[in-house]
């Protein structure tokens, strides 16, 4: 008895989702619908050979060492003052705003966020040193709790984002390019937050008030504080921009300036010893999902099914913005339960033929993606950024917060939609650079 | 009846723990150096106009390092990455019984890719497979990767005798596996330990 390649592609991408519905691990879910899958369509032996020679051939690559840089950083980024001193910073220049604290706070945690590479640990953090401030100026609780929980997703489109570079990997796109060009849309985010929160409380002045009093010479001394961020969000963006580094020697000055503020700052050897497990454990996990995945799409391609799928959805006879669109829908409802990085690496095998045959920029699509996870991260129901800004603010009840992030999650939705509408936006840098 | 059998799991976790603490220390050792080789390279070439030879032999060769040795320590910690939300809410025992299928599962796939990945080995031993640029011979990362596995194969070993063993005492003590935590536990871990490194480092800035 055979089986068609094709129905045996729809077969295992079935049992693969049923697996990880039931807890299995993706990397171990993966590897193990891929080798059989590859067994039954190669042969036993042939098919569990072709498995073996995945995890070393797909991890032992030097465009992935890229990834500890960039995570090293993030862990490093905690010992190196940044939190305070880009708080002050932003609140001395944009205070005088309506609304100016929470604009202050924007960016503020996007800029620990990015450098620090998690969303959740940069919501904590801003939760205990910018939420005390806002509420002691008469902000608005749901204001100040959704500014920090939204501001905190901007994370991954501003250099330097391990969940771009996860994207460049399984699409096979330059990394330097997807590094690049998440930096304008990460802007935009934050501008268009700027602009909610101005609206919001030049409607409504009692949500928050401008704080005024600063003076040039105040503004200019609180810059050298924001110095990690610059550096290293400085050094990748200008590296990758003028191709005067590869994203892992990049990543590498980018974690030694890190190291060196945090050794100033006072970092001790049980931090830096801390920092460097965390990054290993972290590395491992990504690595381990990287290699289940190839040996899965490796299983798809004899099977043909991306290319299959491909064809289908080009034949239909739906605009391919209605595609698009629907694809859009899965990653934000996809993205509520499952981390973005497992997210990427389960569906872009599928999902990045299809995009790509539409027609599609695989830059400007990887930009979109991350956005979406983004929203998905902040929304109902899981939304762990939400619960994580309530553990640290018990006061404020998580039904505030979810009603306090509805402004940004509608602002992410305008973005969303100019970045489909102008994408533009997102590749006027690299078109710029070429 | 939790006797002998408990407290031999108890000493086999604890001393594979060592082991697995020691194969991460390795991987963060080699992530750190590795940072200096990236900066050393890259300040090298656009400073002196000179490059490491081999560089990206020597790169690739060592990622090995920090791709597989971790492996077994984040399987321990419950790191991989999964989706949870369905078996949370559950009674004890059959979330335990989920876990058992989900470690089962894992542990059918790493049996087959240490014997393939090992074959792999063996390949590159025999042909003398080596690096484009300066010859590295491969076989000792290829090699790595089925001992590695090996290591991750006692882990869910252990962490399968641990979930039959919550199966019969649903209410007992997990000894070898991570717990399965609510949305507001996870929650409250990562606000521990965001804020607790923060504050040490205002500790320090203080002293």
């Amino acid at each position: 008895m055979s089986i068609e390649p094709l129905t045996l592609g729809i077969v295992g991408s079935g049992l693969l989702v049923l697996l990880c519905v039931l807890g299995v691990r993706i990397a171990y879910a993966t590897a193990i619908v891929g080798t059989f899958g590859l067994a039954v369509l190669t042969g036993f032996w042939p098919g569990l050979r072709t498995a073996g020679v995945v995890p070393h051939g797909a991890v032992v690559n030097y465009t992935l060492s890229v990834l500890p840089m960039f995570i090293l950083i993030g862990y490093l980024a905690y010992y190196a003052g940044i939190t305070q001193a880009a708080f002050e910073a932003a609140r001395r220049w944009v205070g005088w705003l309506p609304g100016g604290l929470a604009i202050a706070t924007v960016y503020a945690v996007a800029g620990f966020s990015a450098v620090s590479g998690a969303n959740t640990a940069a919501a904590a953090v801003f939760a205990k040193v910018a939420i005390p401030e806002m509420l002691k100026a008469g902000y608005n609780k749901r204001l100040a709790a959704g500014v920090v929980a939204a501001g905190a997703t901007l994370d991954s489109l501003i250099p330097p984002s391990a969940l771009l570079v996860v994207y460049g990997i399984i699409t096979e796109q330059s990394i330097g390019k997807l590094l690049v060009a998440g930096f304008a849309p990460g802007l935009f985010s934050a501008l268009v937050y700027t602009l909610i929160i101005l609206v919001m409380c030049w409607r409504n002045p009692e949500l928050g008030k401008p704080i005024r009093g600063y003076t040039w010479p105040q503004r200019f001394k609180s810059l050298p504080g924001t110095a990690p961020i610059v550096l290293v969000i400085g050094i990748i963006f200008y590296s990758m921009l003028f191709g005067w580094a590869t994203p892992t020697e990049a990543g590498a000055l980018g974690a030694l300036c890190v190291f060196v503020i945090a050794l100033m700052n006072g970092m001790k050897w049980p931090e830096l010893r801390g920092a460097l497990l965390e990054t290993a454990r972290l590395t491992a996990v990504i690595f381990t999902v990287i290699w289940g995945v190839l040996i899965f799409v490796r299983f798809l391609g004899f099977a043909g099914l991306p290319e299959e799928i491909a064809r289908w959805v080009t034949s239909l006879d739906v605009p391919p913005l209605a595609v698009l669109l629907a694809i859009y829908v899965i990653y934000l409802i996809l993205g509520t339960i499952l981390e973005g990085i497992g997210m990427f690496l389960l569906t872009l095998p599928v999902v990045f033929p299809v995009v790509e045959a539409m027609g599609y920029d695989p830059i400007w699509f990887g930009i979109i993606l991350v956005k979406l996870n983004g929203i998905a991260t902040l929304s109902p129901p899981v939304g762990l950024v939400v619960f994580v800004v309530n553990g640290v603010r018990p006061d404020i009840s998580v039904a505030d917060i979810f009603r306090g992030i509805w402004p940004f999650i509608f602002a992410d939705i305008i973005t969303i939609g100019f970045l489909t509408a102008f994408p533009e936006i997102v590749t006027f840098i690299l078109d710029a650079a070429a | 009846m939790q006797g002998d059998g408990t407290a031999a799991l108890a000493t086999a976790h604890r001393y594979w723990s060592w082991l697995e603490d020691g194969m991460n220390l390795i991987a963060a050792a080699a992530i750190f150096f590795l940072m200096f080789v990236g900066v050393f390279q890259v300040i090298g070439r656009t400073v002196f106009d000179t490059a490491i030879n081999g560089y990206i032999d020597y790169m690739e060769q060592a990622s090995a390092l920090f791709a597989f040795l971790g492996v077994s320590y984040a399987q321990r910690v419950g790191a991989h990455i999964r989706m949870d939300l369905l078996l949370r809410g559950f009674s004890l025992r059959f979330m335990w019984s989920m876990e058992l299928f989900a470690v089962v599962v894992a542990l059918v796939i790493i049996t087959v890719l240490i014997d393939s990945t090992y074959l792999n080995f063996l390949r590159a031993w025999e042909l003398g497979d080596s690096t484009i640029d300066i010859n590295l011979p491969v076989w000792p990362t290829k090699l790595l990767v089925p001992a590695v596995l090996a290591v991750l194969w006692v882990r869910l070993a252990l962490q399968a005798l641990d979930y039959v063993r919550l199966i019969r005492h649903p209410q007992a003590q997990p000894i070898a596996v991570p717990v399965i935590e609510t949305i507001e536990v996870q929650a409250q871990h990562e606000i521990e330990e965001a804020l607790g490194r923060e504050e040490t480092s205002h500790e320090e800035k203080r002293s």
